[in-house]
């Protein structure tokens, strides 16, 4: 009777590991099909890919941040009011100070070096406002933990954009991608640990990826196209920056790892995350029936919907404006990411 | 009880922090000399050629021949370019200074294990062969590039440098004999054509 009770009671964990196993081998499957088309497709048309993917996902992708990060944030901040405090007024005031220099420095017509005062100025507070968040996180609970290191590094850093102002720039342009990637782990560990070990050897292969767009682009002639739209993509990738790289390599390694933030935005951390549709909104905390912000998150998302079709509309009235007017306001989003993924360390 | 700035072993670290934040200012002592006064626009300028093996092509036209405007933008307040060095050069110095006051709040915690004056010693001393091996370092870098052109998309085209330089009266075309044929070849195959016959 024991042994009869006994077997299935072996047998069970074994059959979730089988199945979470399977499960996580499907998902990388299918991941490791995704990367190594998007590898594909940007390193045989660069532009036309870069062009095609902003326009049917940079909309999409931040309405779906905009939906995990509502399923991160609680209702009551409790002790961590002023982390909050500090990540949302930080997020939006760097966004705003982004944009209004944008602007302004398009009517004023900055100087080259008057621009590069600038970013290392906004880069300096970004610095200084990750380095509040982290030194806060470590404040938290009965387990505090010393981060004041946090605030050399942020030194050492700043004197890095500073230093390489333009190349700093180009850095985060390149890590922001990679930064969606942390955000699947951190969901794969909470809600499917069986898959994590298949996840890391995707993760493994994407170094393998632009290692391959290296061997085959980087030294084949800059892309052909003279237009501004084409130029301002190269420019955006790091042309002229990077001098003596060939703008092939650059362009369609940006726009791979771009791919793979909207891929994770889009259709893993959505497979991984929610049990319901991701339009569903009842299993936000903010969203929840007893809580007070229910009318405003529907409003947002609402909203939020409402812009994602009409940066559509814009994109096929003018896309090279709409694409330089996304790139500036999605600053926000790029912030926002930052206070989420310091809080679930 | 004792504070920590009494000690007298985080006392000495402190100096030594204090010196090392000090350091990066030495490598300022290699910023580039002042430029010359601005001599004005001659109308014709002479072209240097400057022929040696193994050099890339590269045309250097001193500041003072560029127009007005161009040289004001150097001339600005205090040297913007200049200041992004001085800010970088500050920020080494916080991180250091930082990374002191994080190492004495460390070691303060342990009060069971006091820091030896030797141990302090120790890593004065290593602070500063670095902070003064770094500042050497620095001092011996080349002056940042002045405008840079892109890598050619067609091989038959030449890709030139241009660089602004501080010093001098006449445009320099530094270049390798093979690179001056390659330059003046189009030239010479276009002439049957254009020259009167003889």
């Amino acid at each position: 009777m024991s042994q009869a009770l006994g077997a299935p009671a072996t047998e069970a964990p074994s059959r979730v590991g089988m199945s979470q196993r399977s499960g996580g081998i499907l998902f990388a499957s299918f991941a490791l099909g995704l990367a190594l088309l998007a590898a594909v497709l940007a390193g045989w048309a660069p532009l036309g890919f870069s062009i095609v993917t902003v326009f049917l996902f940079a909309g999409p992708h931040n309405w779906y941040e905009f939906r995990y990060f509502l399923s991160r944030m609680p209702v009551r901040w409790g002790p961590r009011r002023t982390f909050y405090l500090l990540g949302i007024g930080g997020a939006v005031a760097l966004a705003g100070l982004f944009a209004l220099a944008t602007l302004v420095g398009r009517f004023a017509e900055f100087s080259t070096e008057a621009w590069q005062i600038f970013s290392s100025t906004w880069n300096t507070l970004l610095l200084a406002w990750l380095a509040a968040l982290i030194w806060l996180r470590g404040r938290e609970g009965k387990g505090q933990r010393d981060l004041t290191w946090v605030w050399a590094v942020a030194l050492a850093l700043a004197a890095v954009a500073w230093r390489f102002p333009a190349q700093w720039d180009l850095a985060l342009v390149y890590l922001h991608p990679l930064v969606a990637l942390c955000f699947l782990q951190r969901e794969l560990r909470r809600h499917r640990p069986g898959w994590l070990p298949a996840y890391y050897g995707v993760l493994a292969l994407v170094p393998l990826l632009v290692g391959l767009l290296w061997w085959r682009l980087a030294a084949t002639p800059d892309l052909p196209g003279e237009d501004a739209l084409s130029l301002r993509i190269a420019q955006h990738a790091g042309a002229g920056v990077m001098g003596g790289v060939s703008t092939h390599f650059l362009v369609a390694t940006h726009t791979f790892l771009e791919m793979l933030h909207y891929g994770a935005w889009l259709v893993a951390i959505p497979l991984v995350t929610y049990r319901t549709l991701p339009w569903r909104l009842e299993g936000a905390p903010l969203a929840k029936p007893a809580s007070p912000w229910r009318g405003v998150v529907r409003v947002a998302a609402l909203a939020g919907g409402a812009v994602v079709l009409l940066l559509w509309a814009c994109f096929l009235a003018d896309y090279p404006t709409t694409r330089d007017v996304y790139f500036t306001l999605a600053m926000l989003h790029v912030l926002a990411e930052f206070p989420f993924l310091i809080g679930t360390v | 009880m004792r504070t920590i700035i009494g000690s007298n072993a985080l006392r000495s670290v402190f100096a030594t922090l204090v010196s090392a934040a000090l350091l990066p200012a030495l490598a300022l002592a290699n910023r580039a000399p002042p430029p010359e006064s601005p001599a004005p626009i001659a109308e014709s300028v002479p072209l240097e050629v400057a022929l040696k093996d193994g050099v890339p092509l590269r045309i250097e036209i001193p500041r003072g021949l560029l127009p007005k405007e161009a040289r004001e933008k150097r001339a600005m307040p205090f040297g913007l370019g200049e200041f992004t060095t001085f800010a970088s050069g500050l920020f080494v110095s916080l991180a250091i200074a930082a990374s002191g006051i994080w190492l004495a709040r460390r070691l303060g915690g342990f009060r069971s294990r006091p820091v030896s004056n030797r141990a302090t010693g120790t890593i004065a001393a290593i602070v500063l062969v670095a902070g003064v091996a770094v500042a050497a370092a620095l001092a011996n870098a080349p002056a940042p590039p002045g405008l840079k052109v892109a890598a050619p998309a067609d091989p038959d085209k030449l890709t030139v440098q241009i660089s602004i330089v501080e010093r001098g009266d006449k445009v320099v075309l530094h270049a390798s004999p093979a690179e001056l044929t390659k330059i003046f070849k189009p030239a010479s195959a276009a002439a049957p054509s254009n020259a009167p016959a003889k």
